[in-house]
């Protein structure tokens, strides 16, 4: 916990990603992919039974998203932690911050979502921190998230 | 006896009398050597006293016993101060350096007690308090400076006197008016940091921007319910509050601890990191908090510290471009820019129902005593509901109000049944202060509950009005 902080960078590919990546070999377009394709798969062999089934689970990201400072209250039983897996919304297995707010507007928030989100990002008020450390200095809508990562809501306090 | 009581009384208020003058001369030479008083916080004890600072500064006292050498610290002092002298990080140096600085303590409330006393403990040169407000029975729960006999009396001067019982070698200077944009200049130029101990949104813009204008380090905690957080802002390229807020939250985002609650000993914490990070700027000793956020979950046990961004050359007001000036700062609305009031107190009320779905907290005794069949609808969180309620009311809380509208019509039926007139049984809804009761009314009235009234002010209103006996929290 204390001023633990994850490089962004250079840190050898998770397991998850590495499948990933397979993944987008084995279906070059996002058409034949059976994880994203409209179409049913037309032959199950022992691939794509993989690829159905395992790599689902495989290639989620788990993340765990931690809301404080009175955000909490906006979500069901007003549970702070949340350890969620969430599978990629873009071709190229990538999840970025954009992608999580949006997510967890529609999946965690029960209430009041103004007082989280305004316009595409969150409301004033609202510090960001991805790993501990401000999501301003981590790229902000446009951080991309990897595995494990640790995002933290929190609204500001002006009690005394 | 009642004489005695009398003279007793006459006595203790002419002793504060006396204190106040010798406060106030104290003040004003800065420093002076008075003989110890017996029991007497404002007296300085023995030593000599010697010139305060600038004319503008605030003044410190200068002691010596003549045989110290030069840059040593006087043996008194060494004595009370050893167990700072003997930490290698901190020494002699520190302590002078301590005692050589003055700090500002904007606020005397939950944060502010610990700040001060440890500050004043810990042998600070000059130590400021402000604040405009009067101990109450609800603060001491968590204000521990504050005693019970201080009860209705100016928080700075109580919290003064109990700095000056623990530390009479020290100077302690008190502001008992709110800090506002036209005195905030004038109060914050004498001293050298500055801690943020105040309770709302408005004076913490207005601190952070007067201490941007003066180039003063400031020290910000906040607590609520069961959390605090903590930085020092404008200090070693850290960001002032408007690099990190440049846009105030939404006036329903900010909670106060008169409406959410407050574990007493959270601020205790926070204060108490507070004054850590006001000696170490002072004594410039270790790595303050500047550029890193501590936020504390008390429930969980857990402190989490956390990097923020640096300072933003954007900033409107420490920014590179800025060009707010102190008349600007000295113009500025900080109520209207953040919606909230410089207070902890006075929710806004709101006016949103026509006069006819509204009634006083007379008019709803008054069909009460003419036996009126109703029904009294509390839309009070339930925790609320279960620290004081009026007799036969139905509680349903405002924010499950929509969902519970059949449990509501039901109850409504049941007294309908009761009652022999065929008139329908009117509906009157009641909360804290007045405000959720007019949501509530307005909800109520779309969804075809048309005879909801609600009570003018709520069950404060009732308490002061109708009921003296009924809690008021």
């Amino acid at each position: 916990m204390w001023g633990h902080y994850k490089p962004r960078r250079g840190h050898s590919p998770s397991l998850s990603s590495l499948l990933r990546r397979e993944l987008s070999q084995l279906f070059p377009t996002a058409r034949d992919s059976p994880l994203l394709g409209r179409s049913h798969p037309r032959r199950v062999d022992a691939r794509s039974l993989f690829a159905l089934r395992l790599l689902p689970i495989l290639s989620a990201m788990h993340l765990t998203l931690e809301f404080g400072g009175g955000l909490e209250l906006l979500l069901e039983k007003s549970t702070k932690v949340h350890k969620v897996d969430l599978q990629p919304n873009d071709g190229d297995g990538k999840v970025v911050m954009k992608g999580l707010l949006a997510w967890v507007k529609s999946n965690l928030i029960k209430e009041r979502p103004e007082m989280f989100l305004k316009g595409d990002s969150v409301r004033p008020g609202v510090l960001v921190l991805i790993n501990d450390c401000d999501w301003e200095l981590c790229g902000g809508l446009d951080a991309e998230l990897e595995e494990k990562d640790v995002v933290v809501f929190i609204s500001t306090l002006h009690g005394g | 006896m009642e004489a005695m009581a009398g003279e007793l009384e006459r006595l203790r208020a002419e002793r504060e009398e006396l204190d106040s003058r010798i406060r106030l001369l104290e003040s004003q030479l800065g420093a002076s050597p008075t003989p110890a008083g017996e029991g007497d916080a404002a007296g300085t004890g023995a030593g000599g006293g010697g010139g305060g600072g600038g004319a503008t500064a605030c003044p410190i006292r200068r002691r010596g016993n003549g045989f110290a050498a030069a840059d040593g610290l006087p043996a008194d002092m060494i004595y009370r101060y050893s167990r700072h002298l003997l930490l290698p990080d901190f020494g002699v140096e520190g302590q002078r350096k301590l005692s050589q600085s003055s700090i500002l303590v904007v606020g005397a409330g939950g944060l502010g007690s610990p700040v001060a006393l440890y500050l004043a403990a810990c042998g600070v040169g000059c130590l400021g308090i402000v604040d405009g407000d009067d101990v109450e029975l609800n603060n001491l729960h968590r204000q521990i400076i504050h005693k019970e006999a201080y009860v209705g009396k100016s928080k700075v001067k109580s919290a003064a006197d109990a700095c000056r019982e623990i530390n009479s070698s020290i100077n302690v200077m008190e502001y008992h008016h709110t800090l506002k944009p036209s005195n905030a200049l004038e109060i914050v130029r004498k001293y050298d940091i500055v801690v943020d101990a105040t309770d709302n949104l408005p004076t913490r813009y207005m601190i952070s921007d007067c201490c941007v204008l003066l180039n003063k380090p400031l020290i910000s905690g906040a607590a609520l319910g069961l959390e605090g957080q903590l930085t020092v802002y404008h200090h070693n390229g850290s960001p002032c509050y408007r690099c990190l807020f440049p846009n105030p939250p939404p006036v329903a985002a900010c909670q106060r601890c008169s409406d959410s609650g407050v574990l007493g000993v959270v601020p205790g914490v926070i204060g108490c990191l507070q004054a850590l990070e006001a000696i170490k700027v002072a004594t410039d000793v270790g790595e303050p908090l500047s550029g890193r956020m501590l936020l504390f979950d008390a429930l969980s046990a857990r402190i989490r510290i956390v990097k923020i961004r640096g300072s933003s050359t954007v900033c409107t007001v420490c920014g590179e471009n800025s060009a707010f000036t102190q008349d600007d700062f000295q113009k500025f609305d900080y109520e209207n820019f953040t919606q909230s009031p410089m207070s902890d107190k006075s929710a806004p009320s709101l006016d949103i129902l026509p006069g006819s779905a509204r009634v006083t907290c007379k008019e709803y005794k008054r069909l009460v005593d003419n036996g009126e069949r109703h029904l009294l609808l509390d839309v009070r969180p339930a925790h609320h509901f279960q620290i004081a309620s009026v007799s036969q009311s139905l509680n349903i809380p405002l924010s499950e109000l929509e969902e519970k509208l059949q449990m509501l019509e039901t109850s409504l039926k049941d007294t309908t049944d009761a009652s022999s007139s065929d008139k329908p049984p009117s509906l009157y809804v009641v909360c804290r202060r007045g405000n959720d009761s007019q949501i509530a009314v307005q909800l109520l009235r779309e969804k075809g509950f048309l005879s909801a009234k609600d009570i003018i002010g709520g069950l404060q209103s009732w308490a002061q009005d109708v009921d003296p006996d009924f809690p008021v929290y």
